[in-house]
């Protein structure tokens, strides 16, 4: 079996709206993308409680019919909230074209937690329980380039200069020997459903 | 870039996404922008390749950007595809040239 | 027949914005690697902050850089993902070589903490 091996990608956002080409260099031995994940470091201190909502009076006992949801929470526990902070697309110069397009997510420490501020079953606008382990891509890769774009829309959603790190994580499929190494994502087993 | 260097360029990447000379057609598509108009292009399956630098307007697209007068972009992008979004910056007219690759429908049964 | 081994190694973080190595050296009786995962008495701090590279008798398994979040675990993942499988890796030279790099970010504050290297495996004897 051949060996997958993790290529990471590392570029700074540094101010608001910025728009970010780069490329991922690929090993020669490449034969297929597996999967992506990403990551980012905040480097600007975020302020954890979410941007309020229509004018800042969630409180507002009879609010304008064009106004957003009152979410206000009854149940008030965190108000933490994972912030979306840009946009990442990925182009292969093969005829994949643009292969993978996502939106960057900032997790918060044991954000993943049950969000109860909302109720107990309701479905939290905030908690944003991700998958863990790489999105699946499995393209095969002729180039040993990847192009990338990273946009940001935190910091033009907040109209602040936000500075932060992100990581893109490549996981590729090389032609080398595994010596046994076969990581979890790739031995996990597929729902079947059997007819 | 220039007009040679967008048909040397669009003849390669074509070439390196399996399409062969004859499986596409390239025209010429002039855009003339009104003063602050904005326009959309839908270029599915469709790449269009900018011919020249234009000023004054910003261009955006599924995969690529360019604005000459966008500080905070480390790149600008000459290939762009999907929705293409064209805004004019100035008050007067504007002008962006394009060369546009269109895939003939054999092509896409191969 | 294989027996299960298991061993935590600690890594004292002492300064903020550092690199620490680590080399351990395994008992010749380890002769595979399975499993691992990063604990820590500050985990909100290794979440944030850390980054990590990990060799396994000088083979790769997560190169510089790698982000400690990605190999943590918290109440939602499976319980058979808390440590993260290797496939089985054997130990050879009997090395391990951890580096956990410790960045700057802007939510929390540095103090020291300790980073522990969790590893399973198998051993004979």
């Amino acid at each position: 079996m051949s060996r997958a091996r993790l290529i990471i990608k590392e570029f700074t956002i540094r101010r608001q709206g910025e728009i970010h080409f780069f490329q991922v260099r690929l090993p020669k031995n490449a034969t297929h993308i597996i999967g992506i994940e990403t990551d980012a470091l905040m480097i600007t201190p975020l302020d954890v409680s979410p941007p309020p909502l229509g004018d800042g009076r969630p409180e507002d006992p009879m609010p304008p019919a064009a106004a957003p949801a009152n979410r206000t929470p009854f149940l008030k526990w965190n108000d933490k909230s994972n912030p979306v902070i840009g946009k990442l697309k990925l182009q292969s110069l093969d005829r994949h074209n643009i292969f993978f397009e996502t939106w960057v997510p900032f997790v918060h420490f044991s954000a993943a937690m049950p969000d109860m501020s909302y109720g107990l079953f309701p479905k939290s606008p905030h908690t944003l329980i991700l998958p863990t382990g790489p999105r699946t891509v499995g393209i095969p890769c002729n180039n040993t380039v990847v192009y990338g774009m990273y946009s940001d829309s935190i910091g033009e959603e907040r109209k602040m200069e936000i500075r932060y790190k992100v990581k893109v994580f490549v996981w590729v499929q090389t032609t080398e020997a595994d010596k046994g190494v076969r990581y979890g994502f790739e031995t996990k087993r597929k729902l079947e459903v059997k007819l | 870039m220039n007009t040679e260097l967008a048909l040397a360029m669009i003849k390669g990447r074509m070439r390196d996404m399996r399409y062969g000379t004859k499986d596409y057609t390239t025209t010429f598509k002039h855009c003339v922008l009104q003063g602050a108009e904005r326009r959309e292009i839908e270029a599915y399956n469709e790449l269009y390749f900018l011919e020249h630098d234009p000023e004054d307007v910003s261009i955006r697209s599924d995969f690529g950007f360019f604005d000459l007068s966008f500080p905070r972009v480390n790149e600008l992008k000459y290939e762009h595809q999907g929705v293409i979004q064209l805004q004019n910056l100035s008050a007067s007219v504007s002008h962006v040239r394009f060369i546009q690759v269109i895939l003939k429908q054999q092509a896409k049964q191969q | 027949m294989s027996k299960f081994f298991s061993r935590d190694y600690d890594v004292q973080i002492t300064a903020a914005a550092q690199t620490f190595r680590k080399t351990i050296e395994l008992d010749k009786s380890v002769k595979a690697i399975t499993h691992y995962t990063i604990l820590s008495n500050r985990e909100d701090l290794a979440y944030y902050r850390g980054s990590f590279k990990l060799d396994i008798n000088k083979d790769e398994i997560a190169p510089d850089g790698y982000s400690v979040k990605k190999v943590m675990c918290w109440p939602t993942i499976p319980p058979d993902a808390r440590l993260k499988s290797i496939g089985r890796r054997e130990t050879g030279n009997g090395q391990i070589q951890f580096e956990y790099t410790d960045s700057n970010d802007g939510l929390t504050t540095f103090q020291p903490y300790v980073i522990t290297l969790s590893v399973e495996g198998e051993r004979e004897d």
